[in-house]
């Protein structure tokens, strides 16, 4: 009898302070998102504060974003939240900063691990959409991560870019650049 | 729905402009470069000084301001800066230093010239005196007539390094006419003032010194009283790093240890140490260069 009291008590408790928002993707996901987490979407943040609504329990349509990349994006940034706190935590603790840093760096290396090319480029622009600055600036240098010591036409192909240069004039700037191209990968 | 997904716009097209140039600053001078070649938009944004800034190391500025060529430095953009540092050493301090950048990585890289260097006996012309060459990169240099006491130092504070990075320590010099190296070992050693230094044994003489070595293993041709100042070791078999290279500036150099610029700041000091009491001479000393090791 006692315990019951005390979860529902907790489970109470929690309900008032753990505000949601409810995000629907254009493919027809459903998602509820802790208010702090959506407030990283400046997209969100801006209809909300800066135009001054009241913050109720409408859901929101996401054009552009599909549900594989909200929950992606959630998940994303629900963790940055957490290393956030934990280093705020740990400031002066050298050790400790050191600690929260590589625990941040494996769980990115982790996320992008996972994601395919095209997967890298949806959520980009996906997240360009909502305007996440912190995590469009991971995912570009991932992408920068993805490109580099590759060659021309890998770049080419992971862009989806053509070619608009005439083979004299591809050859002209191959030649004033020639010493960047010793010991790319192969494709 | 098909149709939807084949004409699924491009990233270029839908990414704020200056995008492409943010992926490419995360990446390095060599990709940027490649990168020129994708397309035309592409090079754009791979030249831009956006890009290339980030390349250049934050304190660049404030060391080309160090030049008495400062003011003469003309660049079209950072790109040119860049590879302009990179392929044409500037020179700092009254002449004294040489400042470079490493072209792979953009990491900063220096030259001590003989007037930063300490030399013992540098000041009595019997046996050191200063002259000028015409491919050397300072007004003038070190030739070593004859001494006993070879001892060469250099430091460089390690605050005017890149952070995080490998750095590797030279003997830049030059033989005329030498004698004394052969067979020799002189001692070099890197290390941060006040720490550990970090010994290792080289040899001065080019053509000789190797093959010689290399054939006669065992410590036969080693005069036990040359090691009475050191107690070294009996010779290794000596390898590659070891001797003198080539540049490609038709100087020679000898490496005399790395070094790892991490968290600990300081003094870091090069040294060069032949001390076994007999004579020798023929080297020209250009300096003690400090260059990033290239990265993989």
């Amino acid at each position: 009898m006692a315990d019951d009291g005390v979860n529902t008590k907790v489970e109470a408790v929690s309900k008032a302070t753990t505000e949601t928002i409810e995000l629907r993707t254009e493919d027809g996901g459903v998602f509820d998102v802790d208010k702090p987490v959506a407030m990283e979407f400046l997209i969100l943040k801006s209809f909300y504060e800066d135009e001054g609504r009241v913050f109720d329990k409408t859901s929101i349509r996401l054009p552009n974003v599909k549900q594989l990349e909200l929950s992606k994006v959630i998940e994303y940034c629900t963790r940055a939240l957490e290393f956030g706190a934990k280093s705020a935590a740990a400031a002066g603790d050298k050790d400790a900063e050191r600690m929260v840093r590589q625990e941040r760096e494996g769980f990115e290396a982790e996320f992008v691990d996972e994601l395919s090319n095209e997967m890298l480029k949806e959520l980009i622009l996906a997240v360009n959409f909502l305007d996440i600055k912190e995590m469009l600036d991971f995912l570009i240098r991932s992408v920068a991560n993805r490109i580099r010591n590759r060659s021309v036409a890998y770049v080419r192909q992971f862009f989806d870019i053509e070619n608009d240069f005439t083979p004299q004039e591809e050859d002209q700037i191959h030649q004033e650049n020639a010493w960047a191209f010793e010991g790319v990968d192969a494709d | 729905m098909a149709t939807a997904e084949t004409e699924a716009v491009g990233l270029l097209d839908v990414l704020p402009e200056g995008c492409v140039a943010n992926v490419l600053s995360f990446t390095s001078p060599p990709d940027a470069c490649r990168s020129s070649c994708v397309s035309t938009t592409f090079r754009s944004a791979a030249d831009s000084d956006a890009v290339w800034d980030r390349f250049l190391p934050p304190e660049c500025q404030s060391i080309i301001s160090r030049s008495a060529d400062s003011s003469s430095i003309l660049f079209s953009s950072k790109k040119e800066l860049y590879l302009r540092l990179c392929d044409h050493p500037l020179l700092i301090d009254d002449g004294k230093k040489s400042f470079f950048l490493e072209k792979r990585s953009g990491k900063k890289c220096f030259m001590l010239s003989p007037k930063e260097l300490v030399i013992i006996w540098i000041e009595t012309p019997r046996y050191w005196k200063w002259t000028s060459l015409p491919d050397a990169r300072f007004p003038e240099v070190a030739e070593l007539i004859s001494v006993c006491w070879l001892e060469i130092r250099g430091k460089i504070s390690t605050s005017m390094l890149s952070p995080a990075t490998l750095y590797a320590t030279y003997l830049v010099f030059k033989t005329k006419e030498s004698y004394g190296f052969d067979y020799q070992p002189v001692e070099v050693a890197v290390g941060l003032v006040g720490a550990e230094f970090h010994k290792r044994t080289v040899y001065l003489d080019t053509e000789r010194g190797r093959r010689l070595i290399v054939r006669r293993r065992g410590i036969g041709i080693f005069n036990r009283a040359r090691f009475l100042a050191f107690q070294a070791p009996p010779p290794p078999e000596i390898d590659d790093a070891q001797c003198p290279k080539e540049r490609g500036d038709g100087w020679l150099e000898i490496g005399l240890g790395e070094f790892f610029n991490g968290e600990e700041n300081g003094e870091l000091e090069m040294s060069v140490l032949e001390l076994n009491g007999h004579w020798k001479g023929g080297l020209i000393v250009q300096g003690i260069e400090i260059r990033a090791k290239e990265s993989t």
